[in-house]
């Protein structure tokens, strides 16, 4: 046999090997988001125009009462869009009722808010701005305070034809979805290439999908159902409730996306757990004895190392988004 | 010459009977979720099915006619809950809760040709459309992102109005004679969205 048909055969062989690096395992539902399937309002994707005015504005402190908040305070990109905080503090100084969640991937979210309130992107973006307790403003005074700044003027005629509140939420929107995490370890995994994820992250996946019964939930593209579910933390916050009066919604919040969730500790709606570790340890005891709890959540029986294992999957969903901070116009 | 009359009317009625409606519907851009095109004519099915399974319904379309009854289904291993809250077909329900196994009746009392959507309360990804439709002739569309042209091919019967529905678009109404060919613009917005070209057969 020659040399070159021997070399030939090996590099087939090491082909194969790659694109088949996942196909040993059933990742239930799992993968990578396809931008294909960002549904945009009207179906009409934003310009680089109207993005670049949605950053803006996410960064302004204009936004708030006191002139001491933006967007990115709360979901500060260096925090994994998050605050670090186990619950946000607003414009006047109250601390929040629930921790803030992170804004990765919500390009593919149909429902948000922990409570899910809001039913597109740009009903959440305006949100805070008016809410008494966050930005504290009122839709007048963000309208007059944007009229005063000429790039605003400007900007809003060319894309809006004017300053609106409405156009206010249609732009941080536009922004928010393009804060995309998709080329994580675990995606490159996905793609064929098996080194990627440590062994460690590898065994973790399959706990993930098997016996941790993650998926349940924690399924699809961006690791959340998009649904509610009242998972055992024990307070008096009665969630999804509020909005829907069927009984499986009391004490039920939002299925957050995993994606960089490494980046946005604490964890859980208000905060509670410190680290991926005290969660995973919070879902193996199956919150046993919580009122409500929804029927998804049971006793996992995990071992030291399969929780480790869990953790260290987690930690393969990890694709930073890095953004240059804008200059905020006087 | 009676023979001969029989016979050329026997020939109509079959000839009537035989029309096809072919065509294409071409996007500009990326697919919506789904379509139907129907004939007006007939008063459409009477019962229905929708099951849901990995937390997505079986179908895009489900189709039945006014007054009839649509039985959802529930084969997952999780629990849902099928409302319709649309305010462009004014449809309102909410069957409840229901866990694996169950199943539940709802009769289609609404106003007809409509699209009326419906999803799940607890997995607000789901969803799905009711084509409330007075036609025995139609054909659902299932878009999809990656693929812009669709065929459009129709067992017409003897209809020659042809209605295309698809969700928040304006509705698209054909009369086509025999033989006769139309391509219409399909808007959104008072966008173009889609060219839709048809022939009766």
């Amino acid at each position: 046999m020659s040399t070159l048909r021997l070399f030939l055969i090996a590099a087939f062989c090491i082909g194969s090997v790659k694109v088949g690096a996942s196909a040993g395992v059933n990742i239930g539902g799992l993968g990578t988001p396809d931008k294909d399937d960002i549904e945009y309002p009207d179906d009409e994707e934003p310009s680089e125009r109207e993005i670049l005015l949605g950053k803006t504005l996410f960064y302004d402190t204009r936004l708030s009462k006191h002139h001491n908040q933006s967007c990115a305070t709360c979901h500060n990109p260096e925090l994994g869009f998050s605050d670090g905080l186990a619950k946000g503090i607003g414009s006047g100084g109250d601390i929040l009722g629930r921790n803030a969640p992170h804004l990765y991937n919500l390009a593919w979210s149909v429902t948000f808010f922990w409570d899910g309130r809001a039913a597109s992107l740009e009903e959440q973006a305006l949100g805070p701005l008016v809410s008494d307790m966050e930005m504290q403003m009122t839709p007048k005074d963000v309208v007059k305070r944007l009229k005063e700044v000429k790039f605003y003027r400007d900007e809003f005629a060319q894309i809006y034809g004017e300053i609106s509140f409405e156009n206010v939420g249609r732009a941080i929107a536009a922004f928010e979805r393009t804060i995309i995490s998709d080329n994580s370890p675990f995606d490159q995994y996905l793609a064929g290439n098996k080194f990627a994820m440590s062994p460690s992250a590898i065994r973790g996946l399959s706990v993930f999908v098997g016996k941790g019964r993650c998926t349940k939930c924690h399924d699809g593209e961006n690791f959340t159902d998009d649904s509610f579910h009242n998972i055992g933390i024990d307070n008096k916050d009665i969630g999804r409730f509020e909005l829907d009066k069927s009984a499986q919604f009391k004490g039920a919040f939002k299925t957050p996306g995993l994606r960089n969730i490494i980046m946005s500790a604490p964890y859980m709606h208000d905060g509670s757990l410190g680290t991926l570790e005290e969660v995973v340890e919070h879902y193996d005891k199956g919150a046993v004895g919580t009122k409500n709890v929804s029927p998804l959540i049971v006793p996992l029986n995990l071992s030291t190392q399969e929780k480790a294992d869990l953790v260290a999957f987690m930690a393969a969903l990890t694709d930073p988004v890095v953004i240059q901070r804008p200059i905020i116009p006087q | 010459m009676i023979k001969r009359m029989l016979a050329l009317g026997l020939c109509m009625v079959f000839n009537a009977q035989a029309a096809t409606l072919t065509g294409e519907l071409t996007f500009v851009k990326k697919p919506p979720f789904a379509g139907i095109l129907y004939a007006k004519n007939g008063a459409g099915p009477k019962a229905a099915e929708l099951d849901q399974a990995n937390k997505v319904f079986d179908k895009k379309v489900v189709v039945v006619g006014k007054n009839g009854e649509i039985t959802f289904k529930n084969s997952d291993e999780f629990q849902h809950n099928i409302f319709a809250n649309d305010p462009n077909s004014g449809v309102k329900f909410d069957v409840g809760l229901m866990n694996q196994g169950q199943t539940t009746k709802v009769s289609a009392d609404w106003s007809e040709n409509t699209l009326t959507r419906i999803g799940c309360k607890i997995h607000p990804k789901m969803r799905s459309y009711i084509a409330n439709v007075n036609s025995d002739t139609y054909q659902v569309l299932p878009f999809t992102k990656k693929q812009k042209t669709y065929k459009i091919d129709l067992d017409a019967g003897s209809a020659s109005t042809f209605v295309l529905q698809i969700p928040k678009y304006e509705p698209v109404e054909v009369t086509l004679s025999p033989g006769e060919a139309k391509s219409i613009e399909v808007m959104y917005k008072g966008k173009l969205r889609a060219n839709l070209s048809l022939t009766l057969k």
